[in-house]
């Protein structure tokens, strides 16, 4: 018979609750790059508003961290687990808060067609929402095998931001019509680009509380 | 009592003890090195070998017929070596127990006690027995009632008075077994505060059942299991990143 029963219980109810937040972040993610690309109002709109649900989750998550820590005293890989979810929620929340930013900018430049053909940031979204459902994968199953070449997928990410700045500056320059639409399209770059730098924080957590090791991916 | 030179450093080699005539094989093969003026946390379920550990430590369990092989070297000397005093030893090595135990006299006498016995003239007494007290964190609150029986105190005074007791024969090393288990949060809290205080002159041993307890008050911590030393190491490594199973599911309370 397992000992502290209802503790063990929390606990996996816990990790399920930061589960599900990132999962929500990481669909906010891909579908504001979908309503980018699609110029679709509506799911920007709804992104917004699952931007609310997403800072509840968080709160909540918060308190069963909070509580376990009051009332269990947890110890070794439970205490690295409740650590870990605290730290990663942030993370979350702020890849969701980025989700609603580039749902905004695509609110406000819906009614024009974009300056030049997307490629290159959905591909960023792509790769950057890869590195997410990895990080989920390896919170829930503690394999950290799929973390281990982070850092160079974000090298990747950022490779492609800096072509997306780079081209967008050339049309600006060519055509000051543009600057508008382009100068939003350069901030959803980077809000892309900042995603997966979250991404990477969160790996560092999960690989800490598998480990027991810090190490900063970056 | 001036400051003393870092001295109590505690190793055992090959430690095992019996008892039950020889059925009972309570501690196997513990090799540790305790630091001098640090704080070890020995930790484990109950029936584990800690306090048969502790016991070791200043040759207690002779007292119960039990049979002891290896070596405990205090400062590098075996004290199990037949030339060693046991009256000396245990004069160098004190000890507080679970239960408050003071002498049925006063509190100047309990303090007064062990420094007589070893040949204390009167009149370095009242020095020893103010000195103790204070350094037990207990001078304030019985200074003006020296004379009356320990007894009338409450347990976390009678286990400080213990403490103070332990401290009058100047010794090097405290061992503290359950030292709180009697005690209620506050004097809990005192002893804590008066254990970190004590490591600056002392080397303390504490065997508890209390994890929290280890994580707050110690520097090392020794996990046992079934008379085997299973993990030893710094606290904060233990009790965060342990490396053994045994000690994960005996700390995240899977044991069992």
């Amino acid at each position: 018979m397992a000992v502290r029963k209802e503790y063990i219980e929390d606990l996996e109810k816990l990790k399920e609750e930061v589960l599900r937040m990132g999962e929500l972040a990481k669909e906010s993610a891909k579908n504001a790059i979908k309503a980018l690309v699609q110029r679709d109002t509506e799911l920007a709109s709804r992104i917004i508003k699952e931007n609310v649900t997403i800072d509840e989750l968080e709160f909540d998550i918060e308190n069963r961290c909070m509580k376990l820590l009051a009332l269990q005293q947890p110890m070794a890989v439970d205490l690295r687990t409740i650590g870990t979810c605290m730290k990663v929620i942030t993370d979350f929340d702020r890849i969701s808060d980025l989700a609603g930013d580039i749902a905004e900018i695509v609110i406000r430049i819906a009614d024009e067609p974009h300056v030049k053909p997307l490629i290159d940031i959905p591909r960023m979204s792509e790769l950057s929402q890869g590195m997410i459902a990895d990080c989920l994968k390896a919170f829930s199953s503690g394999d950290i095998k799929m973390l281990e070449d982070f850092s160079e997928r974000d090298d990747v990410i950022d490779a492609l931001f800096d072509q997306v700045r780079r081209e967008l500056m050339m049309i600006m320059i060519e055509n000051p019509r543009c600057i508008a639409n382009a100068s939003h399209l350069l901030f959803v770059a980077l809000h892309l680009e900042r995603i997966g730098d979250h991404a990477c924080n969160i790996a560092s957590r999960i690989l800490y509380m598998v480990t027991g090791e810090k190490r900063k991916l970056e | 009592m001036k400051k003393r030179k870092k001295m109590g450093k505690i190793e055992t080699r090959s430690l095992n003890v019996y008892y039950g005539g020889g059925t009972v094989h309570a501690l196997k093969e513990v090799n540790i090195k305790i630091e001098a003026n640090k704080i070890t946390a020995l930790i484990g379920p109950s029936g584990c070998g800690k306090t048969t550990f502790l016991r070791a430590l200043n040759r207690m369990n002779e007292l119960n017929g039990v049979k002891t092989k290896g070596e405990v070297l205090m400062d590098g000397a075996d004290i199990y070596n037949g030339k060693v005093d046991v009256i000396q030893l245990r004069k160098r090595i004190g000890m507080v127990f679970q239960q408050p135990n003071p002498f049925p006299m006063s509190i100047y006498d309990n303090v007064a006690y062990g420094p007589r016995i070893h040949g204390q003239k009167n009149r370095k007494l009242d020095r020893i027995v103010e000195e103790s007290l204070k350094k037990a964190a207990l001078w304030e609150e019985v200074k003006d009632r020296l004379e009356e029986s320990a007894l009338m105190f409450s347990g976390g005074q009678q286990q400080r008075l213990c403490i103070a007791r332990a401290l009058a024969v100047n010794p090097e090393v405290i061992l503290f077994d359950e030292p709180c288990s009697a005690l209620d949060p506050v004097s809990t809290a005192r002893i804590e505060a008066l254990m970190r205080e004590l490591k600056n002159d002392y080397t303390i041993v504490i065997v508890t059942h209390n994890m929290q307890q280890a994580a707050r008050v110690s520097d090392f911590t020794a996990f046992f299991l079934m008379g085997e030393l299973i993990e030893f190491g710094e606290t904060t490594q233990i009790f965060e990143r342990p490396k053994d199973k045994r000690t994960e599911d005996y700390i995240t309370g899977r044991f069992g």
